[in-house]
């Protein structure tokens, strides 16, 4: 995949979100609308086009703490909006290289985690558990060694013991588990394809109505594969 | 290199020479060629010394040069400095395999190390295949080859074993000793220079003698191949796995936060659940669950029917089993029903099944109570609590039983039979706990020994019964899932 190659090529430890999702687009995962934009009338244009409300990120391979660095704005419902955001987001990054990532608004209740680690013994593995700020506070989570099958995805859900978040509970849809899982199975893929690729987090992956959708995601990169 | 002609050569070898054999009885040059004789192997057996005319009987041979047959199988127990030299007198005499006992590589430093991986160049060049080093032997029992540092006899049976730890594997062999557990073979992988794990797991997996699995592991060399290697095998004869260094590893160096709770344990763990291998906490689990799957059918479902002699037992019975999954199911109307035929007035109507110490036909009521339960399919196990006791009184000098007395006894005696006759007509689970700490020696009561020559142990408490009665039902599981997946 020339988005792997290229970065190593560069040196680089890590792709950015946007990098990052067109390699899953790639897999056949899930990833939200968005576009990168380098001016406040891109910024406006690509809103008007995702549809409001959108997200606006700073979005460089160096940054990979968006929320704490000031350069997350959420929930943006208009032009005018649009080009705050851009404009303080810019100012922020001045001193990095990067551009502005605008992108759909994922509405869900619930957040889950993907992932994937390159043990040196055991080879690609990938993660399943809840999401967001709980991910590591709570290490409710399930991993299997790649290749794995469809079943093998059913069987993560069920060993964390927020299980039943992917049931239907309080009003909200079941969730759609064979894609989920699919999502698992071709997360494998990818650890098993790119030698490159040393860990990825998809995180939060957002159920948006019955739809697991990747809305923040990160692939670290290995120099010496 | 034909490895099949290797692997035959170093667990069926005609012929097998003790390299570093010793009259001196404080040596293991000495010690394993007695084992080799006491054991019975049929085959020939050459000691080789180079001083020596005759060791334990035998004739010596000054170097193996000297042996006039050919050689299958090579038992190393020279000092570390003269196995480079052994090794290649090995592949001159066009030696198969050894095993090489000896001490002092890879686990005293990077000298040993570098010696070890030189030896096992060598080797390979060489066309053989050999376990350690620092490795306590191998024992194929079928054919009577005990090639092994400890006099551990353990009658023929249908588990195979392979340890990193000589140590581990002889506290396996001695309690399957105790407990009257067949083996089919043991090896000892020590170092694993060449010989892996997963290698004898491999050969286990083809091997028609071995049905059931058990390893004792440190660490993995190739985690991959390892689970690729136990994957393959558990479709068809369930492996058990003690794995010790759960509390080493900690967090490793990481960019995401994946990498960051992925701990080395936690990966193990999850490769075991995924191709089927039962992983098992302790020696006892490991123990309890081989002798369970040596004569026990698998549970088809998670419904644990309790059946005990008195309360308590049966409440924490009941935690156990929920605690690990598995279901103390409600029994149907019609069930209790014809439960009350056989029970006393004031029984509990329900699962668990409590005696409440009733002591008249506690045979007939136990057969009754697990025929109606397997018979109406209320249940796929039952765990059976608190027999023998009764066999154990107190008495003063002299006493003498009366007719009553013989009989409670005879009939308690009778459950042997019962629990043995039972498991093959209804082709359930049943699996016994009592508290052993209330018999004088659990070992010579004579109900427990009339159950362990039936291959029936009773276990010390319902934890562990109940955790044999889980990983069984997880290896139904797998079974049943592989079976799906089989073209």
């Amino acid at each position: 995949m020339d988005i792997i190659k290229k970065a190593l090529e560069e040196g680089r430890t890590s792709l950015s979100e946007y990098e990052s999702k067109l390699v899953l687009a790639q897999y056949r995962i899930p990833v939200t609308k968005e576009r990168l934009v380098n001016s406040q009338e891109e910024a406006v244009r690509a809103a008007q086009e995702i549809g409001y409300p959108v997200v606006l990120k700073g979005c460089s391979p160096d940054i990979t703490h968006k929320t704490e660095s000031g350069l997350l704005w959420k929930d943006i419902r208009n032009d005018e909006e649009v080009g705050q955001a851009y404009q303080d987001i810019s100012t922020r990054m001045k001193d990095e290289k990067g551009a502005v990532l605008v992108q759909e608004m994922v509405k869900g209740e619930r957040e889950l985690a993907l992932g994937l680690i390159r043990d040196p013994q055991f080879g690609p593995c990938v993660m399943f558990g809840l999401g967001g700020i709980f991910t590591e506070i709570l290490k409710d989570v399930s991993f299997r060694l790649a290749p794995i099958e469809k079943q093998d995805a059913l069987e993560m859900f069920k060993e964390i013991k927020a299980y039943r978040i992917l049931e239907e509970v309080r009003g909200m849809p079941p969730v759609d588990q064979d894609r989920l899982a699919q999502m698992l199975v071709d997360l494998g893929h990818l650890g098993l394809e790119h030698e490159g690729v040393k860990e990825v987090d998809i995180n939060p992956v957002i159920i948006s109505g019955t739809q697991p959708l990747a809305v923040d995601a990160l692939i670290v990169l290995e120099q010496d594969a | 290199m034909d490895l099949r002609a290797n692997f035959q050569a170093l667990f069926y070898p005609e012929s097998v020479a003790l390299i570093g054999a010793s009259n001196q009885r404080n040596k293991w040059g000495y010690r394993i060629l007695d084992n080799i004789i006491t054991g019975g192997f049929k085959g020939k057996i050459y000691p080789i010394n180079y001083k020596e005319k005759e060791i334990h009987g035998l004739k010596a041979f000054s170097s193996l040069k000297e042996v006039p047959d050919p050689i299958d199988l090579a038992v190393i127990v020279v000092p570390v400095r003269s196995v480079p030299e052994t090794f290649e007198a090995c592949i001159e005499k066009g030696v198969k395999a050894a095993i090489l006992i000896t001490a002092g590589f890879g686990e005293i430093g990077n000298e040993g190390k570098r010696l070890e991986e030189a030896l096992t160049v060598r080797a390979r060049e060489g066309g053989i295949i050999f376990t350690g080093p620092n490795c306590n032997g191998l024992m194929n029992r079928g054919i009577r080859l005990h090639a092994q540092m400890i006099s551990l006899f353990p009658k023929r049976g249908p588990i195979s074993m392979v340890t990193q730890s000589g140590n581990i594997g002889t506290s396996i062999l001695a309690r399957g000793i105790r407990n009257g557990l067949g083996f089919s073979k043991y090896v000892s992988s020590g170092n694993e220079a060449l010989l892996r794990n997963e290698d004898i797991i491999e050969f286990y997996g083809e091997d028609p003698e071995t049905e059931i699995i058990i390893t004792y592991l440190e660490g993995v060399k190739n985690g991959q191949r390892f689970f690729e290697v136990c994957k393959k095998v558990a479709l068809k004869k369930p492996i058990l796995v003690m794995k010790a260094g759960r509390t080493r590893g900690g967090a490793r160096a990481a960019n995401s936060h994946t990498g960051s709770i992925a701990g080395p344990d936690e990966i193990f763990d999850a490769g075991c659940r995924q191709v089927g291998v039962l992983r098992c906490e302790s020696l006892d689990e490991l123990f309890d669950l081989a002798a369970a799957l040596t004569r026990q059918p698998l549970p088809r479902g998670p419904r644990v029917g309790i059946v005990t002699s008195g309360g308590g037992w049966g409440v924490l019975a009941s935690d156990a089993c929920e605690k690990r999954g598995l279901d103390v199911t409600p029994i149907s109307e019609r069930s209790i029903s014809e439960l009350g035929r056989f029970l006393p007035p004031w029984w509990s109507k329900g699962n668990p099944i409590d005696l409440v110490a009733g002591m008249n036909n506690r045979n007939e009521v136990f057969e009754a109570c697990i025929s109606i339960l397997f018979k109406n399919d209320e249940v796929d196990s039952i765990m059976l609590l608190g027999i023998g006791l009764i066999l154990e009184q107190k008495r003063k000098k002299g006493y003498t039983l009366d007719e009553t007395e013989k009989k409670m006894m005879d009939a308690e005696m009778k459950i042997a039979d019962t629990i043995l006759g039972l498991l093959d007509r209804y082709k359930r689970p049943i699996i016994t706990a009592t508290d052993l700490n209330m018999h004088e020696n659990p070992y010579e009561n004579p109900l427990f020994k009339k159950l362990r020559e039936g291959g029936v142990l009773v276990y010390s408490d319902p934890d562990r019964a109940a955790a044999v009665i889980s990983a069984m039902y997880r290896r139904y599981q797998y079974s049943r899932r592989s079976k799906s997946y089989a073209v």
